[in-house]
């Protein structure tokens, strides 16, 4: 039911390259009992050719810093959001505040804050964690189209025959003798 | 300085009784502000402490009330009734508390100073800008010559331990990055070198079974170097180790720079030294304050050694270039030139921050005058900075344009006349 797919898509976003790298091989060497696809990281060290890329292509996931020179990291994960919402976000900071930390959870609905400097396993096990809810969610949806799909073609005939009825009172419910010719009621007839 | 919070007091005085001033909303007003006040009686005993004083006070001693004792002990002194004589020097708490008489409020700056953690007190009158002819009374060479050597020495390292303290939040990002990827590319590399010994192990294996042909040994060890991503991790590898001795370089060097810089040797003397060095240890360290948002730029003309001492020049350095990277807003530049010109060296620093207006620069030389909100500025930073140069034999100078930026220009002589000992001007 759930399709498979070959490879989750990430976006990892740090101003720092070396970060980048480092948080690409982690997550290359995922341990496969967590997680059923590899990971496909593309890093940036720029939110804007980040955003970009979000506008182009679907991701999984979007892992940012929170203080960058260019963009603020909330700013950014609030921007990555209204591009694609289905998305899961993860934010990896050295210096969460308690208000930062809040305005990402309550504005842009971030799945996970990671520590800087992270521990390896806690990063994998986030971001697997994130991943499979992701699927999840996605599967949800997906269900919950299917359901609402079959919904909206039973309610469509359900109107079709409403108007019917409306137009002329009786047809939807007429009546058909054995020969399955329709039964007339002479008395309508006579009262018109 | 003193006769203006007098001043100023009288007039707030006088409103407030033309308007029926409500005392419980003062009160009010004073518990909430973020700056220590503690208001004293004539007789110099303790009627009133706001709330941050109080804090303040916690900090200092256990006991509120003793920590509050602690901040106003100054026995009294007899002969401040005549204001015309009071000592213009700021640093001495009585004179400021008490004036005429009267019971005066005022602002006061607490530091933890020196090495034995005792609390040193300066205090910072209120300003008035109505009467600007008194404030230029008290010039900064006067103010600063005012104080011993002693004195002098502590307030620089007080300005000094400011400074740090600001940059430490910077600092601690500056490290924080590269031992975030120098301890995760270690994790990497464990798991890299397992995968490469279990390679190492199977190809061990291989050559001694007797039974395989040649063929089906280099198949499994294909295969195998296939599901360890041999490919990728020699790739990888060399990348790796360079990224992260990288890293531990940067630890290295901001570590160097925060020693070379917090260093206060008070009998380090006059010596000869690279002001291009200077300038380049102080950018590094300021770099991580400006966050990236700022572009440095140096023109060096080649400069001869210059005898200076080489902790103070850093500081005066150091004043400049944060005050610069304040005063720009989002992103901007600074630039530094240095020239020699005789017997003299130039060194100009510009910004194209905010600027200042005239009557602003009048006064930035002079201890405790500071434009930014409480808590972010001490004041001290300039007014240290043209005391340093004074004793140098140098000069300071400051152009500035609102809106446009600020260049300071600061000459050096190449020699002291008379070094180990304040040189006179
Ligand atoms: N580059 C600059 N651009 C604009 N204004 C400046 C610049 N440098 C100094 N000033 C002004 O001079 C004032 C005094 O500077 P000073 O370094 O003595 O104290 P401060 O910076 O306010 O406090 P501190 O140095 O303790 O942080 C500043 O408050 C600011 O108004
Ligand atoms: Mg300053």
């Amino acid at each position: 039911m759930n399709e498979r797919i070959s490879a989750y898509s990430l976006l990892v976003l740090d101003d720092e390259p070396q970060i980048v790298k480092a948080m690409t091989r982690v997550l290359a060497r995922m341990p496969s009992e967590w997680l059923d696809a590899p990971c496909a990281v593309k890093g940036f060290t720029d939110p804007h050719e980040a955003l970009a890329s979000l506008g182009e292509r679907n991701y999984d996931l979007v892992i940012s810093d929170l203080r960058m020179p260019i963009m603020n990291g909330l700013d950014f994960l609030r921007q990555a959001r209204e591009l694609q919402p289905d998305a899961m976000r993860i934010v990896i900071s050295g210096h969460a505040d308690l208000p930062t930390v809040m305005s990402a959870v309550n504005d842009t609905q971030v799945f996970r804050f990671i520590d800087k400097p992270w521990n390896d396993t806690e990063l994998q096990m986030g971001v697997a964690q994130a991943l499979r809810n992701c699927m999840l969610l996605r599967e949800n949806q997906r269900l919950a189209d299917v359901v609402r799909v079959q919904r909206s073609t039973i309610s469509r005939q359900e109107e079709a025959l409403r108007d019917l009825e409306a137009d002329s009172p009786g047809i939807t419910h007429v009546e058909r003798d054995e020969t399955g010719a329709i039964f007339i009621d002479e008395n309508e007839f006579d009262s018109d | 300085m003193t006769m203006n919070v007098s001043k100023g007091l009288d007039a707030c005085r006088d409103a407030a009784q033309g308007d029926d001033f409500d005392l419980a909303a003062a009160t009010a007003v004073l518990g909430a502000l973020p700056v220590a006040v503690i208001v004293l009686d004539h007789r110099g005993a303790l009627c009133f402490a706001n709330a941050s004083a109080q804090r303040l006070a916690g900090v200092i001693h256990s006991d509120i009330r003793q920590g509050l004792q602690r901040l106003v002990d100054h026995p009294p002194q007899s002969d401040v009734a005549d204001a015309e004589h009071a000592p213009r020097d700021c640093e001495d708490r009585f004179d400021c508390a008490t004036e005429g008489g009267r019971a005066l409020g005022v602002i006061r700056q607490w530091r933890v100073s020196g090495d034995d953690g005792k609390v040193s007190v300066t205090v910072r009158p209120a300003r008035n800008e109505a009467a600007p002819d008194a404030m230029q009374a008290s010039t900064p060479t006067s103010t600063l010559d005012g104080k011993s050597a002693n004195e002098q020495q502590s307030l620089i390292h007080a300005e000094k331990l400011a400074t740090v303290g600001q940059l430490a939040a910077g600092m601690a990002h500056e490290i924080n990055n590269p031992i975030c990827y120098v301890q995760s590319n270690l994790g990497t590399l464990r798991d890299y070198l397992n995968k490469l010994f279990g390679i190492l192990e199977l190809s061990d294996q291989l050559v001694r079974d007797r039974e395989m042909t040649p063929e089906q040994r280099l198949d499994a060890l294909d295969m195998r170097k296939q599901a360890a991503d041999y490919q990728m991790i020699a790739e990888d590898l060399p990348a790796l180790l360079e990224e992260s001795r990288e890293g531990v370089e940067r630890i290295r060097q901001i570590v160097q720079n925060l020693r070379d810089f917090s260093r206060l040797d008070p009998t380090e003397s006059f010596r000869l030294f690279d002001v291009h060095r200077a300038i380049e240890t102080t950018l590094d360290i300021v770099r991580s304050l400006g966050g990236g948002r700022i572009r440095f730029a140096t023109y060096f003309q080649q400069l001869p050694l210059i005898e200076c001492n080489p902790t103070e020049l850093n500081q005066v350095l150091m004043n400049i270039l944060v005050n610069a990277t304040q005063a720009i807003d989002d992103d901007g530049a600074i630039e530094i030139h240095t020239e020699l010109s005789g017997d003299h060296i130039g060194i100009r620093i510009s910004d194209n921050g905010c600027g200042m207006d005239e009557a602003t620069r009048l006064h930035i030389f002079e201890p405790f005058f500071t434009t930014k909100e409480v808590g972010k500025g001490t004041g001290l930073g300039l007014s240290i900075s043209y005391g340093i140069i004074q004793k140098h034999g140098g000069r300071i100078t400051v152009e500035s344009e609102i809106g446009k930026g600020t260049t300071f220009v600061i000459t050096l002589p190449l020699r002291q006349a008379n070094h180990g000992t304040e040189a006179t001007s």
